[in-house]
């Protein structure tokens, strides 16, 4: 709590880029505005201020959209949260999936591909892969719309209509956002899988003629998928904060370019909010993952 | 008894002439502003015309909710078409009467009355008048609202006259006055009466809700807005002007500059301004049906100096370096020419409100020219001399001296000016460079740096900052900006001149246009001898749009299309019944141009049916000349320019010219060339004589590969 406090306040006057943009704007009005969001008064006050907000649940106005915190996070949340939570499951299990294959059949020309290929893609700038996603599949080839959630002014007469238009498009940022996520989790649950296939079970799941499927489904991914629950978990719980560079390159509402902005207009209590809100599902999804893992694992009930 | 006459006389003279009766004290029509013309339409407003919507997207949602605390740009686009204002500003930058129908000052500036249109309502069909006026003024007197000081530090009060007449007193003469306070959006009194004295209105937290924002009295009535993903406009079919031509304004939001392009190519919008990079005008330019449009942006990009700090306290010192800076490199090769060089005597920005600028050449553009020769001279004079024989100059005292040049890291041009100032500039000065080094720091460190008083240990010694000099011939800018009291911040320099002081505050309170100027001008002598900074350069901004599908547009000197006016004019061009206009290239440059060469482009304009077209403007854009080449015409309907390609670099050029007359469509050709030295006759050598030389090397590494591995298969492996 005190962290997102001091990081907040870390990121300059919110009240000088007024200064700059416009010289006109006389000191005084600037005084009573620092005023009217109590920052005029020593950084202790503040800080107390501050806490008795954040234990009421009173997350203060915006310094820059001079609005309540939580309506501002509100309005763009449910877009990030459709995004971002459909990519992680969806490359959850692409990585689950393709991660333990690649480690069944280690050193196989798939592996040696597909090991690559997730490596390259982990290497492209995502921003850069989005604007090529753009210019192929939105321009060239206009399968899909350029910009933003929904067709701008658009009526719907059925809820079908409206469906296929969000997925319409949000088929682009999130094949940017599941190609790259899936290169990069990929690796992990390959040398997850690995290490539990040199296992002693996996020899006598082996030795009692199960087949393959059954050998790395039953015994193999089972087990190697604690160290994915954790990351899952982990990704669902920083996901308030958005994708910056996705949301930007696809005009996409969300809360990343939101924070970004808040960063640079120092805009105190936005950031504050959006800290707090991400720290708390951080938690939440810690708490999940805990309890999966008490599921999955009975070492840990016992314990 | 003489001197009691005397006496008495001495006491009647001044009541004599208090009782002469004196001028009587004239109003000044249109307060002595010079007056602008609204821009018009192509075709007359008519229901004929009407139909269509205009997509201008938004890089960003609007911040501010209500136009009172607005402040970002994006919330000016956003209230701009719900609130019109009395005064409205012209393309050319100039005031134009709008919902005011004429005003009045007295001649000592001080009270001002204002006579409004009587046909104009509200979007409720409430009639607009004096009363809304007055609350507006009244509530912004009452609040203080920071981006409103204009009006809250000048208007002593406001007084209704009769529905149609308002009269407002000004606290001192206030020669900005029309386009700085009258420019306010007006509310409705009706309406926002509710909002302000509800008992929970915050006027700083104040968001405006639909039902606020339905009812305005501009061209637009505002429909809907969905935050992150568009603003919703129809038009007002009853605005006291006349209706805009197309039914809806749409503002989609799109943050990413190359999705804007890529929409704009692709037609699914119908103009795009930010961040058009100079990169992106070549494939821009070859669409036919995309238009180019350069304007000047009012960032005076400049070179700081902490005038407290040794050596940069000295004048002649700033003197030196001024002759240091090469104007013309920055703007040809760091800029590719989208830029201007700025002034020495700082504003007006270069190519703009002219008739404000001192024409002396000290204070012009090459006040100071690039000689570095001179600059030796004056260091030598000054007693700075490489004593210790390092091939940097030490002052007059021995004293070691390394400049600091901090430009903000997010600005590649700012960059580049700081590393050519250290490595070439300053480091080359004959008998002795000056040494410098650039800190690259972010600007969110360097800019709180900037702002610190000029004796503080922690600012650097020099910077380079872009700084707004306002959209308005007013050289109050300067006072802003650099009068004593002003320091450190936005007077960054530590720059304290008295006469300059002096000089700002007169201009301040002077209505009188010419004698204005001629303080301007003198403010502008000043700086050019004081030299507090080195204006460096200006940006043109660029500006995209389509004519495809709406003609009309409304290009503004100092801003893009999409404004007010090309919203209000633009109109669907299947629907403005215009002649096509065929444009026949008639003589033009060969494929490879050498550079020097001289070339002549001509072209002809001919009706459907064949007939030329005289009177035509015939217009040319080259991707990379950030200049428009007119044409001139020579016969009936044929058109001709010849230009020099001297100094042009040698690279691909893409060409567009576009012509258009009353009553025709706009016609446009694009033509590509390449100024290259290399038009010697293709030989057979010259044609295939690399691709031969390649397969020999190639053949020649396969055979040798091939001689190595058969080489060590037949040694003896050990």
């Amino acid at each position: 709590m005190s962290a997102i406090f001091f990081l907040a306040r870390a990121t300059g006057d919110p009240f000088a880029e007024i200064i700059e943009q416009d010289p006109r704007v006389p000191p005084e009005a600037v005084q009573r505005l620092r005023q009217r969001w109590g920052l005029d008064k020593p950084i202790y006050l503040q800080y107390i201020d501050f806490m008795k907000a954040m234990l009421s649940g009173d997350f203060g106005y915006s310094v820059a959209y001079y609005a309540p915190v939580f309506e501002i996070i509100k309005q763009k949340l449910p877009w990030t949260l459709f995004l971002l939570s459909t990519s992680i499951v969806l490359s959850t299990i692409g990585a689950v999936l393709l991660g333990a294959y690649t480690a069944w059949r280690r050193g196989s020309r798939f592996d040696l591909i597909a090991t690559n290929t997730s490596l390259f893609i982990r290497a492209i700038p995502h921003f850069w892969l989005g604007m090529v996603l753009l210019l192929v599949f939105g321009f060239y080839i206009p399968l899909f719309p350029l910009y933003g959630a929904t067709t701008p002014g658009a009526h719907y007469s059925n809820a079908f209509e409206f469906i296929k238009d969000v997925l319409a498009h949000a088929a682009l940022p999130l094949t940017c956002l599941v190609m790259r996520q899936i290169g990069m989790y990929m690796l992990y649950m390959r040398s997850a899988t690995l290490e539990v296939l040199g296992e002693d079970f996996i020899v006598t799941a082996k030795a009692k003629g199960l087949t393959d499927r059954e050998v790395l489904f039953r015994h193999a991914v089972r087990n190697s998928l604690l160290p994915m629950v954790t990351i899952t978990a982990l990704r669902f719980g920083f996901m308030v904060n958005g994708a910056i560079l996705t949301e930007t390159v696809f005009s996409y509402p969300g809360t990343g370019r939101l924070i970004y902005e808040a960063i640079m207009n120092s805009d105190y209590f936005l950031l504050q909010g959006a800290f707090f809100i991400t720290s708390v599902c951080v938690l939440i999804a810690n708490l999940i993952a805990d309890l999966l893992y008490a599921y999955l694992d009975p070492r840990v009930r016992v314990g | 008894m003489r001197r009691a006459v005397l006496l008495l006389l001495v006491l009647l003279i001044p009541l004599g002439l208090a009782l002469i009766p004196t001028e009587t004290q004239e109003a000044i029509p249109w307060g002595g502003v010079t007056l602008g013309e609204i821009p018009k339409p192509p075709v007359p407003r008519e229901p004929a015309f009407f139909g269509g919507t205009l997509v201008c997207p938004l890089p960003s949602d609007p911040v501010e909710m209500s136009p009172f605390t607005r402040a970002t740009t994006w919330s000016f686009y956003f209230f701009y078409p719900i609130y019109d204002s009395l005064v409205g500003i012209d393309d050319q930058s100039r005031p134009v009467p709008w919902l005011a129908e004429y005003w009045e000052s007295t001649p000592d500036g001080l009270v001002w009355t204002v006579r409004l249109v009587k046909n104009a309502t509200w979007h409720d069909g409430t009639p607009f008048t004096a009363h809304d006026v007055a609350f507006t003024f009244n509530h912004v007197l009452e609040v203080k609202y920071p981006r409103w000081s204009d009006l809250w530090e000048t208007v002593e009060k406001v007084e209704v006259v009769d529905d149609y007449t308002i009269k407002i007193y000004l606290k001192f003469p206030y020669p900005d006055f029309v386009t700085d306070v009258l420019t306010f959006p007006i509310v409705p009194k009706h309406i926002w009466e509710k909002v302000v004295t509800a008992p929970d209105f915050d006027p700083f937290t104040y968001r405006a809700t639909d039902e606020v924002l339905k009812v305005g009295n501009g061209p637009w009535i505002f429909e809907e807005y969905v935050p992150g993903q568009y603003i919703k406009y129809k038009a007002n079919p009853n605005i006291f002007k006349g209706r805009p031509f197309a039914d809806e304004l749409l503002m989609p939001i799109i943050t990413s500059p190359d999705a804007g392009i890529l929409a704009l190519r692709k037609g699914e919008v119908d103009q795009w301004y930010w961040r058009l990079s100079p990169e992106a005008l070549p494939t821009l330019l070859q669409d036919p049906n995309i238009r180019i449009h350069l304007y000047l942006s009012p960032y005076v990009c400049h070179w700081g100096f902490n005038t407290w700090k040794f050596p940069l306290n000295i004048k002649e010192f700033r003197k030196a370096l001024a002759h240091c800076v090469d104007k013309d490199y920055v703007v040809e090769t760091i800029m590719h020419g989208y830029g201007r060089p700025g002034r020495f005597g700082v504003w007006p920005i270069t190519g703009l409100f002219e008739d404000w600028a001192n024409p002396d050449p000290k204070c012009g553009v090459y006040g100071y020219e690039f000689n570095l020769t001179k600059a030796a001279e004056i260091l030598d004079k000054l007693g700075f001399k490489d004593i210790d024989g390092d091939g940097f100059r030490e002052g007059p005292n021995g004293e070691e001296i390394d400049l600091e040049l901090a430009p903000p890291t997010y600005d590649p041009i700012r960059v580049r000016i700081a590393e050519m100032l250290a490595e070439e500039w300053l480091a080359k000065i004959p008998g002795g460079g000056i040494k410098a080094h650039v800190v690259y720091q972010e600007w969110k460190t360097l800019w709180p740096r900037i702002k610190l008083p000029p004796d503080d240990p922690n600012k650097p010694d020099t910077w380079f900052l872009c700084s707004s000099y306002g959209t308005r011939p007013s050289p109050d800018i300067m006072r802003f900006r650099l009068h004593s009291s002003k320091i450190p911040n936005p007077n960054y320099y530590g720059f304290i001149n008295a006469t300059f002081d002096e000089l700002a505050e007169e201009q301040a309170r002077t209505v009188d246009v010419e004698r204005r100027k001629e303080i301007a001008k003198e403010m502008q002598a000043i700086l050019a001898e004081e030299l507090p900074f080195i204006s460096i350069f200006h940006r043109y901004g660029i500006s995209a749009y389509r004519v495809d599908k709406w003609i009309g547009w409304v290009p503004g000197i100092m801003w893009s299309v999409n404004n007010g006016w090309s919203w209000w004019n633009c109109v669907l061009r299947e629907k403005a019944v215009l002649k096509p206009m065929t444009l026949t290239l008639a003589e033009y440059p060969p494929p490879k141009v050498t550079p020097g060469q001289t070339i002549t482009i001509k072209v002809s304009l001919t009706d459907p049916e064949g007939e030329p077209i005289t009177g035509a403007s015939v217009e040319m854009h080259i991707a990379g000349i950030p200049e428009v080449f007119k044409f001139e015409e020579i016969e009936t309907g044929v058109y001709s320019i010849t230009l020099s390609t001297e100094g042009w670099v040698e690279q691909p050029y893409t060409a567009k010219i576009i012509s258009s007359a009353p009553g025709f469509e706009e016609a446009a050709t694009v033509l590509t060339f390449e100024l290259t030295k290399k038009v010697a006759p293709v030989t057979f050598w010259g044609a295939y004589g690399p691709l031969i030389v390649g397969i020999l090397i190639v053949i020649l590494i396969v055979i040798a590969v091939y001689a190595f591995y058969a080489a060590r298969k037949k040694s003896p492996s050990k």
